[in-house]
């Protein structure tokens, strides 16, 4: 396997009396996009805020780089690891340039406006999320796809090497979905981001990542490279569902389709 | 944000111009203010008056009777605003004020409990008044330390906050009226200007602590507009760019508290103040934290100021309250604000 950018060592999280996941142990994988999948609750979001410290653990370690995540300063960790969340919100009056802006704070020092480099980088964020024209828009009179490039843009304007996104997707329909998901795979190409994505859609997640998590009851079920984990029987099990898994006839990737539980997935002969 | 993008810059300059109005028109009103009362002075008088030439009857009226009122209103105008802005933006709610805190209506407690336990039988205070805004400032921070505590207890974000405030603001308007009822009745209608907000009694020493008051903030107010701008964004997102949601949160609510007590203890309740002026200072100089802060900061000044002219004239030689004009002025806007949001989440 190759390097890891970050680990989880026996790692548990709790909200208040539940335990959402215990003693997980996970790497993830260097310029990769990994995708996170599994059933509502099983703790794969969980785990991505962990990874972000947004979280505190209740007991092990979560290890980015070579330190662990509490030997990080608050700003070096911004510029090791961007995220957007599940449902990130800003005022609808503020302009996507403004919006892309608020990445840079990790970089930015208190009395003095934007370095010059600090403009170049959200340029460049804006360009790569091709909202060149919509730069000065305000945000509430974005479209969902549109509001979700302008987001993508804050992410990369803060210029780390990792990137994570919690359900990119929600929300948007199959077009944007793919629009941006092509966006994601095209910052893995061009800027060599290591990307870890929470998908609650298994065909994208199969579509678009290379390494492949599957969570089930805060444990994680199946790991490894899209084609050892996306077989019949691992979907199957943890999703508590009957499928069948056939191949993309267009670039051979799998593709799942449910049944309801129990049903027999073969055709019967006769 | 600070002009992220190159073609702000004709948004900068427009800003530029409304605080410059903004400006204009506080100093317009101070004159107002100084000029207006039971006897005329003309602008030119006041400038006179002002700088030590002029007829010596004028001096006395505008430097210890006029001046004074019309600075404590400004300043407290000025704390109040700056107060709510930090509020607003600190729980990311445009209905957050000093009043929902529990601040003021702490402070209320700390005024009434401070002339009743000090009243002698014979109606005079047993010590000097000019420990009235220690009081008021001792109940403000013990109710909001209430809501702080309570709050971190809960480990409740910027809305468990909020509904804390309102119950132990609640909690303490009811105290106050229980004191009011049960103390002796000269001292109640005494307590019912403070606790509608007044500037009446302006003296120099007032004028001069506010002052001091609100000058110790400055390096802390000079330091928060990056970390505004970051509040923006929701708790996760600002998090995930480095933000220490927290303390920074903290910090903020701290400096409202400070401003909130500080004003209140020389002026009293005075409303709406610190909901409307941060609200008024969005609409015309936008999100951008440091023009917003500035922007509040004048606009709170120039309500309290015009409110405090008001009250002076519109019953004369009756005086209002300073508080009840903003109320009377700041209610309707908060409907309507109530109103618009309906609509628009709707």
């Amino acid at each position: 396997m190759r390097d890891s950018f970050a680990s989880f060592e026996a790692a548990s999280v709790g909200y208040r009396e539940t335990m959402v996941f215990r003693d997980l142990t996970l790497s993830l994988p260097q310029g990769r996009i990994t995708a996170l999948c599994g059933p509502n609750g099983s703790g794969k979001s969980t785990a991505l805020r962990a990874l972000r410290g947004l979280l505190g653990l209740e007991t092990g370690l979560v290890r980015i780089g070579d330190r662990p995540l509490g030997a990080w300063s608050l700003r070096d960790l911004a510029k090791q690891i961007a995220m957007l969340t599940q449902a990130p919100s800003a005022p609808d009056e503020i302009s996507v340039a403004d919006l892309v802006m608020l990445g840079r704070f990790a970089y930015r020092r208190a009395f003095v406006g934007p370095t010059a480099e600090d403009r170049a980088i959200v340029d460049r964020a804006i360009a790569a999320c091709d909202l060149g024209d919509l730069a000065e828009r305000p945000l509430g009179a974005l479209s969902g796809g549109q509001s979700q490039r302008a987001w993508i843009a804050m992410v990369l304007a803060q210029d780390a090497p990792v990137i994570l996104l919690d359900e990119p997707t929600n929300h948007l329909d199959i077009a944007h979905a793919l629009e941006t998901l092509e966006l994601v795979r095209s910052l893995k190409h061009g800027q060599g981001k290591s990307i870890v994505v929470v998908l609650h859609d298994l065909n994208l997640a199969a579509k678009y990542a290379d390494h492949m998590v599957l969570f089930r009851e805060g444990q994680v079920a199946a790991e490894g490279a899209v084609a050892e984990v996306f077989t019949q029987a691992t979907i199957a099990q943890v999703f508590d569902i009957a499928c069948r898994v056939i191949e993309d006839p267009l670039h051979g990737r799998p593709i799942c389709i449910p049944y309801p539980k129990g049903q027999a997935v073969e055709r019967q002969a006769g | 944000m600070n002009g992220a993008n190159p073609d702000s810059d004709g948004w900068w300059l427009v800003r530029s111009g409304f605080i410059a109005g903004l400006v204009v028109l506080l100093s317009l009103l101070l004159l107002l203010a100084v000029g207006v009362g039971s006897s005329w002075l003309s602008p030119e008088r006041v400038l006179h008056a002002l700088v030590g030439a002029g007829e010596r009857m004028d001096q006395v009226i505008v430097q210890t009777l006029r001046l004074p009122r019309a600075l404590l209103a400004a300043q407290a105008g000025i704390c109040l605003a700056l107060a709510g802005a930090l509020l607003q933006r600190a729980t990311r709610n445009p209905l957050a004020s000093p009043s929902v805190v529990g601040v003021v209506d702490g402070a209320a407690v700390g005024v009434v409990l401070f002339l009743w336990l000090f009243s002698n039988e014979a109606n005079a205070l047993t010590v000097s008044i000019h420990f009235q805004p220690l009081a008021a400032a001792a109940g403000a921070v013990v109710f909001a330390a209430i809501v702080g505590l309570l709050t971190w207890l809960d480990d409740g974000g910027p809305m468990r906050l909020i509904i804390y405030g309102v119950a132990i603001a609640a909690l303490a308007s009811a105290i106050v009226t229980l004191l009011i009822i049960l103390g002796p009745v000269f001292r109640a209608s005494q307590a019912l200007i403070w606790l509608a907000g007044s500037v009446h009694q302006a003296h120099w020493d007032d004028v001069v602590s506010l002052a001091i008051l609100l000058a110790m903030s400055l390096p802390f107010l000079a330091l928060v507009p990056r970390v505004m701008d970051q509040f923006l964004l929701d708790d996760d997102t600002a998090a995930a760019t480095g933000l220490a949601v927290g303390a920074m949160r903290a910090l903020l609510l701290l400096i409202a508290v400070y401003l909130t007590a500080s004003a209140v203890s020389f002026v009293g309740g005075i409303a709406f103040v610190g909901l409307i002026a941060p609200h008024v200072a969005r609409l015309i100089l936008g999100q951008n934290a440091g023009p917003y802060l500035i922007g509040s900061a004048l606009i709170g000044a120039i309500i309290v100021l015009a409110s405090d002219i008001v009250a002076r004239l519109i019953l004369a030689p009756l005086e209002l309250p300073t508080g009840a004009v903003t109320a009377l002025i700041g209610a309707p806007y908060f409907l309507f604000i109530l109103i618009r949001r309906g609509r628009s989440h709707a």
